[in-house]
């Protein structure tokens, strides 16, 4: 079990997360905000990189800083910015990394090729990387994220640079994966936690919002979501939260307390929950 | 009331118990360094950057030929200036492919530090240095054996004093420009005994050979307990507090 206990992370004056309290268990947990909220600040204090100004983060009791080696041993992590050597090809890669990782050359060898494999790159395994696409070195950044089959996976904005076919396989590992294990990943794309998250966990001013289900977050606009012709004009306390194609006419979709007449009341999302609550931000 | 008391064989065990899983051993630089070895292994402690050793040796052996054109009496200044060359161009190139390809974070998060990984490039470096300066000092003072030792001891001086600065580097400061600049203020350095040669050489000449020695091994010394802090400390750049 991890738990962030009371943690602030202070840039000189600027406080990029204050007084988060979160426990992950087992399956996914997807921090959901917008660029700057404070996301890969906590994925970076969860992967060592960065350590909190206060609080502490733990593992089943004892704080990561003090288990250093211990810790390292049992997450994996994907960050931002994936680096890689380009003249080496994934497989070359991964070696390296595993025998960083402390894997066994035997062992390290099997799971090589078991990952390649599940990430669509047992072609291109032994071919150099400057000519993979954005999509495959991602996929070559997954690899290497659970190449020790780690008990914690930090994701950092993983789907970047993924299309949607890539993007239902990774949906796929993913899931598979938080069988039996933490996964903690960061986005600010709704459709790629929307049915896969356990919990999503959403900042605001730097304070944690919420930690909850989709269903439960979603059911804070139960019952105030509407979609309307935008032919129609909207009430002036009305939120215009998308717009979207129907058969006949393009409606505007918004939360509202009181709607104009003619609205269709619609099952809220995820995606307009965020809308809602980011309203200044996106 | 009676009350079970451990015995004394209980009480050792979980003393040495608590000991062994509350304390946690931080590595030295000789553990650490033999453990790196064994597990990761020579290439890939170089990985990615056996074109940086190559560059740094083409650098080594320029640097060489231009200490051979110098004037007899600019050559000590010339030898403490090129000396460090390969442990300079290796530690900068290696470092600055690392951060050129983005790969520091991902191997900041593996079971090995690169602290550890850096220390054992350092003590590569540094040896291979060694290596190279032991046959340059021979050709450079014409197989004479007097002036050899007074020039391997100028080269092993300098290239300690360089290593150690470089350490020093890692461990306090943060900031990576610092360890891009130490090259640079290393030369700018040089240039004032550059200037008048002539006392810099009489300066050398009238060192003891004990003296020029002793203080050779202080900061070899030096150099390796800093290089030992920075296996149990890390790098400043990692800590970000």
């Amino acid at each position: 079990m991890l738990s962030v206990k009371n943690v602030t992370k202070k840039y000189g004056n600027f406080t990029a997360l204050e007084n988060i309290d979160l426990e992950f268990g087992n399956g996914v947990y997807a921090l959901l905000a917008p660029n700057g909220a404070g996301k890969t600040t906590l994925i970076k204090m969860l992967a060592t990189l960065l350590f909190p100004t206060e609080g502490e983060i733990l593992y089943n009791g004892t704080d990561i800083i003090r288990l250093d080696e211990k810790y390292r041993d049992i997450i994996g992590f994907l960050p931002q910015q994936f680096g890689y050597y380009k003249n080496y090809s994934p497989r070359q890669y991964l070696r390296y990394l595993a025998a960083l990782k402390g894997l066994e050359r035997s062992a390290a060898e099997k799971r090589i090729g078991e990952l390649l494999k599940l990430v669509g790159l047992e072609d291109n395994a032994d071919k150099k990387m400057k000519k993979f696409s954005g999509g495959m070195l991602q996929r070559v950044g997954i690899a290497q994220a659970v190449l020790n089959d780690p008990k914690i996976l930090i994701l950092d904005e993983p789907t970047a640079g993924l299309d949607p076919k890539e993007r239902v396989r990774f949906r796929n590992i993913i899931s598979s994966l938080a069988q039996d294990r933490t996964v903690i990943l960061s986005t600010h794309i709704v459709s790629d936690i929307e049915t896969i998250a356990t919990k999503v966990i959403m900042f605001k001013d730097h304070r944690l919002l919420c930690c909850s289900t989709v269903e439960k977050i979603c059911s804070m606009l139960n019952g105030k979501v509407y979609e309307l012709d935008n032919r129609m004009k909207l009430g002036e306390k009305d939120l215009f939260i998308s717009e979207r194609q129907d058969a006949n006419c393009t409606k505007n979709r918004f939360v509202s307390v009181n709607p104009p007449e003619g609205a269709e009341s619609v099952t809220p999302n995820l995606e307009d929950v965020f809308l809602y609550i980011y309203r200044e931000d996106v | 009331m009676n009350i079970p008391m451990p015995t004394e064989a209980e009480k050792k065990k979980s003393v040495s118990y608590i000991k062994k899983e509350g304390l946690i051993k931080k590595d030295n630089l000789f553990s650490a360094v033999l453990r790196i070895y064994r597990a990761i292994g020579i290439k890939n402690i170089f990985f990615g950057v056996s074109d940086c050793l190559y560059i740094a040796l083409m650098i080594s052996a320029i640097a060489f030929g231009f200490t051979l054109a110098l004037e007899p009496n600019e050559f000590m200044c010339g030898v403490s200036l090129v000396s460090p060359m390969f442990f300079i161009s290796a530690q900068l190139l290696t470092m600055w492919k690392d951060s050129m390809t983005g790969t520091q974070e991902l191997k900041a998060v593996c079971k090995y530090k690169p602290s550890h990984i850096t220390a054992f490039r350092m003590l590569c470096f540094s040896s291979v240095s060694i290596l190279l300066d032991i046959p340059a000092a021979l050709i450079a003072s014409h197989f004479d054996l007097s002036e050899f030792f007074k020039v391997l001891l100028v080269s092993f001086c300098s290239l300690f004093v360089y290593a150690l600065l470089m350490t020093l580097v890692l461990l306090c400061l943060r900031s990576r420009i610092c360890e891009y600049i130490l090259p640079f203020a290393w030369t700018a350095a040089h240039v004032i005994p550059f200037l008048d040669g002539a006392k810099w050489l009489a300066m050398v000449n009238s060192l003891k050979s004990g003296f020029g020695a002793a203080v050779c091994l202080i900061v070899a010394a030096l150099y390796v307990v800093a290089l030992d802090f920075l296996v149990k400390k890390g790098e400043r750049k990692y800590a970000q507090r």
